[in-house]
C-alpha cells in the first residue's frame, strides 16, 4: 500500500520550479505582441504606399468565448480633420529650447464601447521642423488633478512625424478625475526629456536564403542569421524567421513597459517602389518570425523581391521639461449625446429588411441601433446578413465601423462589451475627434452578404484517403464551390477555396454511408481572407465506408446590388 | 488589475502549467506569452476569476500547440520542436537528494499520461476548485474525479518506483514518507 499521502503530492506540487524563466523578456515580447495587435495587423495586409501609421489606441480589439480573440482590421491612413474642434479650446502651452507643447482641447463624452465616461487631451508639439525624425516621445509624463493633487494614470504615446512634422499632434485620453457638466477642474501636465527616434534601413545583399547571415550594421557587429524562409500557398505568402547574434538596436528612450512594434527591429519587403506590410510578426525567445502577403505582386515582382533590416534609433535628445497648468470647464468641455433620427431609410429597408433607428453621435463615436423584420437567428435562403463594407462619413472623416450581433452568425465579436441589440458602431479616434454637433454624416453601406442554404445538394467524393482529392460542386446560384478532402488518420479534412466569393457561416458537412457528421468546432477555422482565403473543417472520428459525400452548409455570397449611401443628417 | 500587475500574479502559474504540459520550456514560453497577450488584448471586467480564465487561456493554447505538433501541421516550427526539453535543475547533488529535488518530482509528473497531468496540474499546482476545473476542460464533474484519481495512483506509482532502487543500494536514511 502506498505510503505516500495526496498532501505530499500536493506540497510537491505547489513547489513545482519553473526553471527561472526570464520573466522581464517574456513581458516585453508580450508587450510588443500586443502593440502589433492592437495596432490593427492582420493576415490581410496588402501592399501599402508608404509605412503603417502608429496607433497606441485600443480599438475594438475583442474577445470572444473560450480565449480566442478576434481581431478587426484598421484602417490605418485617416484623412486630416478639418471640422471645428469638439469640447474646450485650452491652448496653454509650455516650451523648452523652442520646442513648444500645447494643449489645444479637452473633450469630454461618454464612449459605450467602454462605458465610461473620459476625456481626450489634444496637444500638438511645433518647433521640430528643422529636424528629421520620426517619432518624438517624452521620456516621462504625467498627469496631475490640482484640486485633489492626484496622479492620473495615463500611458502617453509619441507624436507620428512620419506624415510631416508639421502636423505633430497626440491625443491622450483620462477616464478618472473628470469634472461634471457643472464643475471645473484644474490639472498639471508634466512632460521630461523628449526623444526623437527615426528609423533607418541597411538592405540585405544577395537572395535570401534559410541558413545565410547578413551583416546589418557592420559598425555594431549586428548580423542576423535567416534560420527559415518558406514561400507558401503557391507564391501567395512569405514565412521568415531570423536570429540576430547579439541584442538588436532600440531607441535610448525604450522602456519595456511602453514597447511598441515601431521601437523594435524588423526585416522589410520591396518590390520595385512597392513596400510590402508586414502581414503578421511574432516575437519568440531568440528569433523573430515575420510573415509577407504576396498576393498583391505579379510573378515578376515576386521574383524582384527585395529586403531590409529596418531599426530604430535615438537621432537627438531635448531635455528639459514642460509643464501644462490648465483648468477644464465641464459646461465647456462635456459634449452630450445628439440623437439623431434617421429619414432616408426606406431604400435600405427593401433592400435589407433593416430599419435603422435614431443614431446617437458623440464627440468619440457614433452608434446606430438596428431592427430587422426578421430577425430568426435562422439563416434561410436568400436571407439579408450583413453588409461587410460599412463605413461612416463624418463631417470630412471615413470611419470604418462594424455590426453586431448578426442574427444567426456563429460568433458575435463583441460579446462581453456592451452589445445586447443589433448595432452599428463607428468610433472616432484622436484626431478624428471632431465637433460633428453641425457636420453631414453619411452611412455607406457597401458588399452585402446574402445567407445561401442547399440542404439537399450533397456532392459525392471517393472515400477519402491520404491522398488529397480534390471535387467540384456548382451550386443553384452558380456558386463553384471546390473541397480539397484528405483522410488524417481516423479524421476527414475538407478544405473549401472561399477566396473573395464566400463567407462560410456553418462550415461543411460530412456524410458517410447515410450517417451525417458534422465538423469539429474546436479544429475547424477559416483561414485568411482576399484571394487566397479558405476554410478547414475537420470531422473527427470518421470511420471507413463505401458512400462518401459534402454539403455546403450554409454560406454567404456578396451582393453588391443592394450597396446604399444613407443621408443621416 | 492592470496588464502588467495580471501578469506578475499569474505569470508563474501560468508558465509552470504550460511548461509540465508541453514538456518543453521553448513552447512553454511562447504559449505562455500568447496566453498573456490574449489576456490583454481582452474585456476582463466581467471575469470571475482571473487565474482560471488564465488557465483556460493555457490549456486551449496547449490542446492547440500539441494537436498541430502530432499532425505535423506546423512545418515552420520544426526547428522550435529541437529545442531542447525540460531539464532538470542543474544539480551535484549526491544520488538520492537529487532524486529527492522538487525537479525530479517535476521530470516524474511529466511522465503522466496528459489527460490525467492537466487535472494534477490544475487541482494541486493552480489550486482551483474542482467543479472550475471541470468547467475549464469542459468535462463533467465525475471525469475530472476520476482523472485526478487516476492521475494520483499514476504518480505515486512512479515516486515509489524511482524511490525503490536506493531503499535497497543507498546508504542514506530513505524515505520521508
Amino acid at each position: 500500500m502506498s505510503q505516500i499521502t495526496e498532501q505530499q503530492i500536493k506540497q510537491k506540487m505547489l513547489a513545482l520550479p519553473d526553471g527561472s524563466p526570464n520573466y522581464d523578456e517574456m513581458w516585453t515580447r508580450i508587450r510588443l505582441e500586443v502593440e502589433r495587435r492592437r495596432s490593427g495587423w492582420s493576415e490581410h495586409t496588402d501592399v501599402v504606399p508608404g509605412k503603417p501609421a502608429l496607433s497606441r489606441v485600443r480599438q475594438w480589439t475583442l474577445a470572444a468565448a473560450g480565449g480566442t480573440a478576434v481581431y478587426f482590421d484598421q484602417q490605418t491612413d485617416r484623412e486630416v480633420v478639418t471640422a471645428d474642434p469638439a469640447g474646450q479650446r485650452v491652448n496653454v502651452s509650455a516650451e523648452v529650447d523652442g520646442v513648444k507643447l500645447t494643449l489645444d482641447n479637452a473633450v469630454i463624452g461618454h464612449q459605450t464601447m467602454d462605458d465610461t465616461d473620459r476625456m481626450a487631451l489634444q496637444m500638438s508639439l511645433t518647433g521640430l521642423e528643422d529636424q528629421k525624425f520620426d517619432y518624438a516621445s517624452f521620456k516621462e509624463a504625467e498627469i496631475v488633478d490640482l484640486d485633489s493633487g492626484k496622479k492620473i494614470a495615463v500611458d502617453f504615446g509619441g507624436f507620428d512625424a512620419r506624415s510631416g512634422v508639421d502636423q505633430l499632434k497626440l491625443t491622450e485620453y483620462i477616464s478618472e478625475n473628470l469634472p461634471t457638466s457643472e464643475q471645473k477642474k484644474s490639472y498639471r501636465i508634466v512632460t521630461k526629456d523628449l526623444y526623437l527616434t527615426r528609423r533607418f534601413e541597411t538592405p540585405l545583399t544577395g537572395k535570401l536564403a534559410a541558413g545565410k547571415e547578413y551583416e546589418v550594421i557592420p559598425e555594431k557587429g549586428l548580423r542576423i542569421k535567416l534560420t527559415s524562409y518558406n514561400v507558401v500557398l503557391n507564391g501567395a505568402k512569405l514565412n521568415l524567421e531570423y536570429e540576430a547574434n547579439q541584442a538588436e538596436p532600440l531607441p535610448e528612450d525604450y522602456d519595456p513597459n511602453r514597447a511598441n512594434y515601431e521601437s523594435s527591429s524588423y526585416l522589410i519587403a520591396k518590390s520595385g517602389d512597392k513596400t510590402l506590410g508586414n502581414s503578421s510578426i511574432g516575437w519568440k525567445k531568440g528569433s523573430k518570425t515575420q510573415s509577407f502577403d504576396l498576393k498583391s505582386l505579379t510573378k515578376q515582382e515576386r521574383n524582384n523581391l527585395q529586403f531590409a533590416y529596418s531599426y530604430a534609433e535615438t537621432v537627438k535628445k531635448i531635455q528639459g521639461t514642460w509643464t501644462l497648468d490648465f483648468t477644464v470647464e465641464g459646461t465647456q468641455a462635456n459634449t452630450p449625446a445628439q440623437s439623431v433620427p434617421i429619414q432616408d431609410g426606406a431604400a435600405l429597408e427593401e433592400r435589407t429588411g433593416m430599419k435603422l433607428s435614431e443614431a446617437k453621435v458623440t464627440p468619440f463615436e457614433v452608434q446606430i441601433p438596428v431592427k430587422r423584420k426578421n430577425d430568426s437567428s435562422v439563416l434561410q435562403d436568400g436571407k439579408f446578413m450583413y453588409y461587410e463594407g460599412l463605413t461612416l462619413q463624418a463631417g470630412d472623416v471615413e470611419v470604418p465601423g462594424l455590426q453586431a450581433p448578426i442574427p444567426g452568425l456563429p460568433y458575435n465579436p463583441l460579446q462581453g462589451i456592451s452589445a445586447q441589440s443589433e448595432t452599428m458602431y463607428f468610433n472616432f479616434r484622436d484626431n478624428e475627434i471632431q465637433d460633428l454637433s453641425s457636420e453631414p454624416l453619411t452611412l455607406k453601406l457597401r458588399n452585402a452578404l446574402v445567407a445561401r442554404v442547399y440542404p439537399d445538394i450533397w456532392t459525392n467524393i471517393q472515400p477519402p484517403a491520404e491522398k488529397t482529392q480534390s471535387v467540384s460542386e456548382t451550386m443553384p446560384d452558380q456558386s463553384v464551390m471546390v473541397y480539397k478532402v484528405t483522410r488524417k488518420g481516423k479524421d476527414v479534412q475538407v478544405n473549401t477555396q472561399t477566396r473573395n466569393k464566400f463567407y462560410m457561416v456553418t462550415g461543411t458537412q460530412l456524410k458517410v454511408d447515410g450517417k451525417t457528421y458534422e465538423r469539429s468546432e474546436t479544429e475547424s477555422q477559416g483561414k485568411y481572407n482576399g484571394d487566397i482565403g479558405y476554410q478547414v473543417d475537420v470531422f473527427k472520428n470518421v470511420p471507413e465506408g463505401s458512400e462518401f459525400s459534402i454539403n455546403a452548409g450554409t454560406y454567404g455570397v456578396y451582393d453588391s446590388s443592394r450597396d446604399i449611401d444613407i443621408q443621416i443628417r | 488589475m492592470n496588464d502588467l500587475e495580471l501578469f506578475e500574479n499569474y505569470k508563474t502559474t501560468v508558465y509552470r502549467y504550460c511548461l509540465y504540459m508541453l514538456k518543453n520550456k521553448g513552447d512553454a514560453e511562447d504559449v505562455c506569452q500568447e496566453v498573456f497577450v490574449k489576456a490583454m488584448l481582452a474585456d476582463r471586467r466581467e471575469l470571475r476569476s482571473e487565474k482560471a480564465w488564465l488557465l483556460r487561456i493555457a490549456a486551449n493554447e496547449c490542446h492547440g500547440l500539441t494537436r498541430r505538433r502530432s499532425r505535423g501541421r506546423e512545418k515552420e516550427q520544426e526547428a522550435f520542436l529541437q529545442a531542447a526539453p525540460l531539464h532538470a535543475v542543474q544539480s551535484v547533488e549526491s544520488g538520492y537528494e537529487r532524486r529527492e529535488t522538487k525537479s525530479e518530482f517535476g521530470l516524474l509528473l511529466k511522465d503522466v499520461k496528459p489527460r490525467f497531468r492537466e487535472v494534477l496540474l490544475l487541482y494541486y499546482m493552480a489550486d482551483l476548485p474542482m467543479a472550475e476545473v471541470a468547467e475549464m476542460l469542459n468535462l463533467p464533474l465525475g471525469t475530472v474525479k476520476s482523472r485526478l484519481n487516476r492521475g494520483l495512483k499514476s504518480l505515486k506509482k512512479r515516486m515509489e518506483e524511482a524511490d525503490r532502487p536506493s531503499k535497497k543500494g543507498s546508504e542514506f536514511h530513505v524515505s520521508n514518507y
